[in-house]
């Protein structure tokens, strides 16, 4: 059973206080498409029924979304905000922003929608993530060679063969394993959990347990990493509304408040000394998040964190101060992670499990889980009764963390109260 | 050195930055790079020192001998260009001499595990993929203590 007795909301001075945009702006709609091997639909059409889906679910019409949020990594999948706000008819679109930091930007992406509609030069911003991702791949190598390197980059990783997330981002995890003393084994408990998750999702693309030893005979990838250590790969389109929040009141869905964000990345941590090679993003942002929302980290409820990999997500959790440094897979053996533990993390399944969008997948299931309502999409066939064989309801959700690679985004969301 | 053939990799994309460093490889040399104005190692090179802002680049011959601080290895091969050569252990190597401010992403051969390859000593050689040099390391000695 839950849990622990409930921390007021701490303020750390006044830094949090000075923060304008402070539950100011809220989340109003969610939108999805299915969630497939293969669409056999354009990025475009995928983006488009998510809009129309959270624009829907907002109580909204088309006509009144005037901003866009697309982002992207490698290729530039998503449709841009120009063809989409042509796609969906929009006459007075104020905001067309197109990232190609990928799932490092997925809350950059509602900061950014935030700061529109907060600043009056929007009213109902879209943030989108469309493509096929696992039907029509990004290509390494050869004449599709894909170019996304920053400037300069390339010539650091690609002559050895690193030119992909596993292989760029699997040193730091190396480097973590080593400094602990841990091994691919307790990436395991991981994957496992949020299986489960996955399990009580109706939108996931997996829908059968594993066990650890399933996980530990899955073949290697790229080391550290096994089969049951990789994001999935997606054919799919999803799409989150943001609107102000003196606005979202008279709306449909009970609004998900932005408590705090944060949008700047340092990139990989290429600068930093290698005896902190393992050190993310997250190690400096994450106080800097909590001070805003002048909360701490037993505010919280619940925690989706951006999973590319199990062990990626072990730093975002070390990182959030959610496990000690290091202990992030001891607390997931003892269920502390859990969808009735201290801190439930990836209570839809993530990217190992549910699907993988680049992040926008956390937000979405942050938003769900924080409304009035609850989840809509678990196996509760009335009210949610936190009967884990079919709900996956956190029990008084009210605060959530989310965050896009490495930290260099991140979010705090409240349920209004 | 060795030559390899390997048609289909992407050839090296130096720059205005970078250029003496892949330089130095084909000479057999490896070079690392501080601010001549107050000291500080940086990687990757470029010009403007991060801590005191002086344009001042300083090129700096190393031992070639380093740590692995991180490593992974490609069972599978997602650029063709590396198919041939899986299983592949690339290794983030903390060089020796730069106050652990340098590390330099390199192939490790024989590959070993990535369990294997964390922490281990290493020392620098340099292998010809289609003319240019780049470097690789070998395991020199035994692991650090975590």
């Amino acid at each position: 059973m839950r849990r622990r007795d409930r921390s007021p909301i701490k303020g750390l001075g006044t830094v949090g206080d000075e923060i304008s945009l402070r539950d100011q702006t809220a989340l109003t709609g969610i939108g999805c498409t299915a969630l497939s091997k293969r669409s056999g639909r354009s990025p475009l059409a995928l983006a488009t029924e998510a809009c129309l889906a959270a624009i829907e679910d907002a109580g909204l019409a088309p006509r009144d979304v005037d901003g866009l949020v697309g982002f992207f990594w490698a290729n530039r999948d998503p449709p841009s905000p120009q063809q989409l706000a042509d796609a969906l008819g929009l006459e007075d679109c104020q905001l067309a922003a197109y990232d190609c930091q990928g799932g490092g930007w997925s809350c950059a992406g509602v900061a950014t929608a935030a700061m529109a509609v907060h600043s009056g030069l929007a009213n109902h911003v879209l943030v989108y993530k469309a493509w096929n991702g696992r039907s029509d791949p990004v290509l390494f190598g050869g004449a599709a060679r894909a170019d996304y390197w920053p400037t300069g980059a390339r010539q650091w990783n690609e002559p050895f063969g690193a030119n992909h997330a596993a292989a760029l981002l699997g040193p730091y995890v190396s480097a973590y394993l080593h400094r602990f003393g841990l091994s691919n084994r307790d990436l395991a408990d991981l994957a496992v959990l949020q299986r489960g998750h996955a399990l009580l999702n109706r939108k996931a693309m997996m829908s059968r347990p594993i066990t650890v030893e399933e996980h530990q005979a899955s073949p290697w990838v790229v080391e550290p990493f096994r089969f049951l250590d990789c994001s999935l790969t997606t054919d799919g389109g999803m799409a989150v509304l943001v609107s102000r929040a003196v606005d979202a009141r008279h709306m449909r869905r009970s609004p998900v408040l932005i408590r705090a964000a944060s949008a700047g990345s340092l990139g990989p941590p290429s600068r930093r000394l290698s005896a902190e090679l393992w050190d993310m993003n997250v190690s400096r942002s994450a106080a800097k998040l909590y001070a805003q929302a002048g909360m701490c980290v037993d505010d919280l409820d619940l925690a989706e964190l951006y999973d590319p990999f199990t062990g990626m997500c072990l730093l975002h959790i070390e990182g959030y101060g959610l496990a000690a440094p290091g202990q992030a897979p001891a607390a997931i053996r003892n269920g502390e992670l859990a969808l009735d533990g201290r801190v439930p993390v990836n209570t839809h399944g993530g990217h190992l499990s549910e699907a993988g969008m680049a992040g926008l997948g956390h937000v979405f299931e942050a938003v769900q889980q924080l409304r009035a309502e609850g989840v809509r999409d678990d196996y509760c066939h009335a009210d949610h009764d936190h009967n884990r064989a079919h709900c996956r309801q956190v029990r008084d959700a009210e605060t959530a963390l989310v965050c896009g690679e490495a930290g260099d985004s991140a979010l705090i969301l409240r349920r209004a109260s | 050195m060795s030559a390899l053939t390997r048609p289909e990799r992407a050839p090296l994309t130096p720059d205005a930055d970078s250029r003496p460093f892949w330089t130095a490889c084909a000479e057999g040399r490896l070079l690392g790079q501080r601010c001549a104005a107050c000291g500080l190692w940086r990687w990757p090179p470029r010009e403007h020192c991060a801590r005191c802002h002086a344009a001042a680049p300083e090129w700096v011959e190393l031992s070639g001998g380093g740590r692995v601080a991180g490593a992974v290895v490609l069972h599978r091969a997602f650029d063709p260009g590396f198919a041939a050569d899986v299983p592949l252990t690339i290794v983030h190597v903390e060089m020796d001499g730069t106050d652990q401010q340098m590390v330099l992403i390199g192939n490790l051969v024989p590959p070993v595990s990535a369990e294997q390859a964390a922490g281990a000593r290493v020392a620098i050689g340099f292998t010809a993929i289609n003319g240019d040099a780049i470097p690789v390391f070998t395991i020199t000695g035994d692991h650090d203590v975590a």
